[in-house]
């Protein structure tokens, strides 16, 4: 998919290349998130913001979308929640996925005619953007949408899925940096592995040093990780890039719309 | 179109990508009868990664709903009806017959057919592409007439996407592909009633990657040991007072099995990769059928020093928790010998495939009363009935030799045949 075709219909007039917002929240709540996406959508929708990338990461928490069953969880519920992960029931497509710290997390709220079209840019973005991190990642479009997502050789390093409605996005893509990736294997019946998950830290054998032991709790909180902003900076720019954008940094207190309520959504 | 009358647009299942070749409406936003305008939503559809939702082609009234939420169709299904009353109503894209405006609801609902892009998007509403009647004679840019040539397309059959219907780069690819694609017989579309369709559930999935692995990593064997079971049989009816044992005679051979791998220890070993480990306890996988859910392979850490009574104990207790998912993955984990037990429900023969990385798998399969032939004790062949099982290995021929597991299924066959309590 060339990088020259943005499917994103683009505003009338202005030389210029119009502009993303880019807001970098840290670590947010999931249902926090979700209520903070499905607000600005509203507002996406109405014209009254343009076109976003909220970049972020989640505490641990398995969402399960409308296609994951119960055994997709094999374990018992008070086990996970020993570890620190929550559950989390998502009105979106696909299976249950894990969202953890050190995993970047990118929602763009942005106006698409091409929904296919906009998954393989976004693809394609985080393909440049793993590249500067110098590892060679890519897409698997002819093999089925249930490909979709970014891959180094057969290890899925980055997983898609969004909602469109009104034509405006929410939800987008996870992609693994240094976050403890035990979680992956906890959410797959008997300890088998359907897809192997990786993640940058896996691919450049740093794992021992950023993982916790195996015998302690996922901790909650964790320093924020160098490598993840290093990521979050290549993955504004290369996603700027593929969509024919000029990325504008904002805080999120410029949208009117507030991150407070932790469980709006449920 | 004539603009007074009155007509119907079909709302269909829009494809989202390449291969996707169904969705799921998961949710109706507007109900028979609702007034609806041209592009506002009418229902949600899902696919394994996108869940969108379904403008509607036109404005006017809902009439039809006709594929339930939760409802799983293939793409081009008509989901709805939407009848417009007058020309006034009408503000949707062009389209004057059904299946045209039906289609560019699809393509509107950003969804566009595989090989579109950006150039058919920009087109806009009022020219949606509607796939339109191979036009013969029609102008072919020479780039479509070049790629043609290249591909061997016959272009006066192909439908073409652009603009009044011209045929476009995509659509000779598209159709060189299909050409290529086409199978040898076409399965037919008819399905029997009521059969249950859908993505094979996560598990499910697992559970296939893992065997196939399995298959593909090992050098699997499998073989097979008569077995008396005369004297298990006795035991088990002699237990059944206390309950201690279930009700097959699983704990019983498990027992005997450890005392055979002590005997054996070649077979309690793992390989990984060129890596052979062999492991001094009997950490002892036991298949638990899960239903339809599938399977899982709880693990009974050093059942070597477990007694029947206790591996029998153990067994029902990981099979309850893993019935109700209250494992954990420590349980289910480090194994170094499995053992399945497809006999329960029956079965008389099944090949188990080994659970990788481990070497072998017991199989223990249904105790049935054949007549056979045995020597009594002034050494005449004589007919008796006993109650006899198989017993199956399967073993991975890179680890190990035929003679090492015939060796140890006799060695588990003889413990069985003399069981008294003990083997």
């Amino acid at each position: 998919m060339a990088a020259a075709d943005p499917p994103v219909r683009e505003p009338a007039g202005g030389m210029e290349p119009p502009e993303l917002l880019v807001m970098r929240l840290g670590v947010v709540e999931y249902r926090a998130a979700l209520a903070l996406q499905e607000a600005v959508r509203e507002r996406r929708i109405a014209d009254e913001l343009p076109d976003l990338l909220l970049l972020l990461e989640h505490p641990p928490v398995y969402t399960q979308g409308r296609r994951s069953s119960d055994s997709d969880l094999p374990f018992a519920r008070e086990w996970y929640a020993e570890q620190g992960i929550d559950v989390v029931p998502v009105r979106r497509g696909g299976q249950l996925t894990y969202h953890g710290p050190g995993q970047l997390v990118g929602y763009p709220i942005m106006r698409v005619d091409d929904v296919v079209a906009y998954l393989r840019t976004m693809e394609q973005a985080l393909i440049a953007a793993l590249a500067d991190e110098g590892l060679t990642a890519r897409n698997r479009p002819e093999e089925g949408i249930e490909y979709t997502g970014v891959w180094i050789e057969d290890r899925k390093i980055a997983s898609i899925g969004v909602h469109v409605s009104h034509h405006v996005t929410t939800h987008g893509f996870a992609v693994n940096v240094d976050n403890d990736m035990r979680p992956f294997e906890w959410a797959v019946a008997c300890g088998l592995h359907g897809v192997q998950m990786t993640s940058l830290a896996d691919e450049r054998g740093e794992t021992t040093l950023t993982r916790p032991p195996a015998n302690e709790p996922l901790a909650r909180e964790r320093d924020p990780s160098p490598a993840l902003a290093q990521l979050a900076d290549h993955v504004v720019a290369r996603f700027a890039q593929a969509f024919g954008r000029t990325p504008v940094e904002s805080a999120v207190g410029t949208l009117g719309v507030p991150l407070a309520a932790t469980h709006t959504a449920s | 179109m004539p603009a007074e009358t009155s007509s119907t647009t079909d709302v269909v299942m829009p494809q989202l990508g390449v291969s996707v070749v169904e969705g799921t409406v998961i949710r109706w936003l507007k109900q028979p009868g609702d007034h609806v305008d041209a592009d506002e939503p009418i229902c949600e559809v899902d696919t394994d990664k996108i869940v969108t939702d379904i403008p509607s082609p036109t404005t006017g009234t809902l009439t039809e709903i006709l594929v339930n939420q939760g409802t799983t169709v293939e793409v081009g299904t008509v989901l709805a009806r939407i009848t417009s009353g007058s020309a006034g109503l009408r503000a949707g894209p062009v389209g004057s017959g059904r299946a045209h405006t039906g289609l560019a609801a699809g393509a509107r609902a950003s969804s566009p057919p595989p090989a579109r892009s950006a150039e058919a998007a920009d087109a806009g509403a009022s020219h949606a592409p509607s796939p339109s009647m191979p036009v013969a004679g029609a102008y072919h840019s020479p780039v479509v007439q070049r790629l043609a040539d290249e591909r061997g397309v016959d272009l006066t059959g192909v439908v073409g996407t652009g603009r009044s219907g011209r045929v476009r780069k995509q659509d000779v690819l598209a159709a060189a592909r299909a050409s290529e694609d086409r199978p040898l017989h076409t399965e037919s579309p008819y399905r029997p009633d009521g059969e249950a369709r859908g993505q094979l559930s996560r598990m499910r999935r697992a559970i296939g990657a893992h065997m196939k692995r399995s298959l593909d990593t090992a050098a699997t064997c499998t073989t097979w040991m008569e077995a008396d079971m005369s004297r298990v049989e006795a035991a088990r009816r002699g237990a059944k007072a206390s309950s201690l044992l279930g009700v097959t005679p699983l704990p019983i051979v498990a027992r005997a099995a450890m005392d055979a791998l002590a005997e054996h220890p070649a077979l309690n070993a793992t390989l990984e990769g060129e890596r052979y480990t062999r492991h001094d306890a009997v950490h002892l996988g036991v298949a638990v059928s899960l239903g339809e859910d599938g399977l899982i392979v709880p693990v009974i850490r050093d059942a070597h020093t477990l007694t029947v009574e206790q591996l029998g104990i153990a067994i029902r207790e990981l099979a309850r928790r893993a019935r109700k998912q209250q494992l954990t993955p420590d349980e289910v984990t480090g194994g170094t010998f499995t053992v399945t037990n497809p006999g329960q429900f029956g079965s008389l023969m099944a090949t188990p495939v080994i659970n990788q990385p481990q070497v072998a798998i017991l199989d223990l399969e249904a105790v049935v009363k054949r007549a056979i032939v045995i020597e009594d004790d002034d050494g005449n062949d004589v007919i008796e009935i006993r109650p006899q099982t198989i017993l199956g290995l399967s073993w991975d021929h890179r680890a190990l030799d035929g003679a090492q597991a015939a060796q140890f299924l006799g060695a588990l066959r003889r413990r069985l045949e003399s069981w008294n309590g003990r083997s």
